[in-house]
């Protein structure tokens, strides 16, 4: 199980695309290969984002993207998430579109206490309603810490002296249902996601357990 | 862009497979064993459980039992009052059930009924004659657990030291806690507290990680923008996330009201609040005390809401309580 784990954080990352980014699949194939995306929101923090993304025309369109988000606080890079995937529109039914993301994240969060940087991957569902200017949507994803790596602080090393630095597997896993929104004008999509987050063991939830992320999208 | 993630993850895999990934789960590797774990760990056996337990001067004389804060905290940010014991008290630290180095339980079996019962238990494991006097020190939430103690037998205290307890009826602790968590959307120590939630979960028979993340939280409390006023970090052995969420689910759907029978209780209490906890303040302290007859409120100037633990509160502390005991014993 351990080797699995290791491999997929190995062989996983580099190969998945895209990002749980929101795009309305209507006008993904007007032509423009480029988005660029804005957002803010909460999401396990107060937090800003930018994504880029390029999309890749073919039988199933695909939408390669990359993102970097980091909460608010003093300490300017002291905690962030970053991401690398890919999105795939798998079937269209008139107005309906399914589409599946897979994609690799590396995040960091550091307080007094310690410093956790963890490898993980993310896998989501979208299905939604798409028109040309408007899309409405509903997301189920499923995101797993794979490995951890845990430093403790000197503080904390003061406090507990014989606690063990190194990689921890696998240290989390949560769940996301989320609604997704958006208007388009142009080449622009204004979008607002929002959901419940739980984590895998349906049990426990996080401190403040749901999601919200207003963005903009502009495609070129 | 796409080699260096390769050789990114390259160099964390050969460093997992040379290192050997670690289980958050093993007990001594995120947070310390229990009593139950390592044997050496001063424990007693009371109450069906096993406790972390130590006891420090003469057990002949009057004896003062030391009650953590959390709930789920431990006695280490209290070790001050073990000087208690070269001024004639015979000074008892426990761990409560599930907090601290004390074995882990399940969630459904913590009760206030059994913290009292544990709390009963410790007394009579310690004490050395029927006629030996009891006094309770009580921090926080240790200050609490001693009123509803004192509530449901009024006769058996000799007397009582209370340091801001968030209060005895749910309304007023539920308040409390709210003002100990305002912080700044924009904050540090906002994020802090609640963006680890994506890198570690744990289900409940998990404790040791669900400690560790506990016990990270605590890095908001010492933050310098916490409402608390602590002068740092306290240090603490281990956390125990269980028996604290366990009693916040329990207040919630209870609702408890510990000062139906406080008016039983004609001794004079010494009830203490800190100059700089911005949620506590004279007047809540006015408000919380008065659900006792009789009550002796001090200020402790230069503290925070863990008064006893840094040198300036404890200073500022230790006499008003050496004064308060010597009159009782």
């Amino acid at each position: 199980m351990k080797t699995l784990i290791i491999f997929c954080t190995t062989i996983l990352l580099p190969l998945t695309g895209v990002f749980a980014q929101t795009l309305n699949w209507h006008n993904i194939d007007g032509g423009k290969k480029n988005v660029v995306s804005v957002n803010a929101g909460w999401d396990y923090a107060n937090t800003i984002g930018l994504a880029y993304t390029r999309v890749v025309m073919t039988k199933m369109p695909i939408a390669l993207s990359g993102q970097f988000s980091k909460p608010a606080g003093n300490d300017l890079l002291d905690d962030f998430k970053s991401k690398l995937g890919g999105q795939i529109r798998l079937m269209t039914a008139g107005n309906f579109a399914v589409a599946a993301s897979v994609y690799g994240n590396y995040r960091q969060y550091q307080s007094s206490m310690a410093k956790l940087q963890s490898f993980g991957c993310e896998l989501t569902a979208i299905g939604g309603y798409y028109r040309a200017h408007w899309f409405l949507a509903m997301e189920f994803g499923f995101d797993k810490a794979i490995a951890t790596r845990i430093r403790g602080s000197d503080w904390m090393k003061q406090n507990f002296p014989s606690s063990k630095d190194g990689w921890y597997v696998p240290t989390a896993g949560n769940f996301l249902f989320a609604l997704q929104a958006g208007g388009s004008i142009k080449n622009v999509d204004l979008f607002l996601r929002a959901g419940q987050v739980t984590d895998q063991n349906f049990k426990s939830s996080a401190q403040v357990p749901f999601m919200a992320q207003v963005g903009v999208n502009v495609k070129f | 862009m796409k080699h260096l993630l390769i050789f990114l993850c390259c160099l964390s895999a050969i460093q997992l497979s040379c290192e050997g990934p670690l289980n958050a789960d093993e007990p001594g590797l995120l947070v310390p064993k229990t009593v139950d774990q390592d044997a050496l760990l001063p424990s007693i056996r009371a109450n069906n459980t096993q406790l972390h337990s130590e006891a420090f001067g003469d057990p002949t004389q009057p004896m003062l039992v030391v009650l953590h804060g959390g709930p789920g905290l431990d006695y280490r940010p209290l070790l001050n009052c073990k000087s208690f014991a070269t001024e004639g008290y015979y000074v008892v630290f426990y761990d409560q059930r599930g907090s601290g180095l004390s074995r882990r339980e399940s969630k459904s079996s913590y009760t206030t009924e059994i913290m009292l019962d544990d709390l009963e238990a410790v007394i009579s494991y310690y004490r050395s004659s029927p006629n030996q006097k009891i006094f309770l020190l009580g921090q926080s939430w240790g200050a609490i657990l001693a009123t509803a103690y004192i509530n449901q037998h009024p006769d058996a205290i000799n007397g009582v030291i209370l340091a801001e307890p968030g209060g005895f009826i749910w309304n007023d602790i539920k308040d409390y806690m709210a003002r100990t968590r305002k912080y700044d959307l924009q904050s540090e120590t906002l994020n802090d507290a609640t963006y680890m939630d994506q890198f570690i979960t744990a289900k409940e028979s998990e404790q040791e990680k669900l400690d560790y993340k506990f016990g990270l939280l605590a890095s908001s409390e010492g933050a310098s923008d916490s409402p608390l006023g602590d002068e740092g970090h306290i240090p603490f052995w281990r956390m125990g996330a269980l028996v604290n969420q366990a009693m916040y689910d329990l207040g919630k759907r209870e609702q408890p009201d510990w000062t139906k029978n406080l008016s039983a209780f004609k001794t004079k209490v010494l009830f203490v609040y800190s100059e700089h906890n911005k949620a506590y303040g004279a007047a809540y302290a006015e408000h919380v005390s008065s659900a006792y007859p009789n009550v002796e409120l001090k200020r402790i100037d230069e503290a925070g809401h863990h008064v006893m633990t840094f040198p300036a509160g404890w200073n500022n502390f230790k006499p008003f309580a050496l004064q308060y005991l010597n009159e009782l014993r």
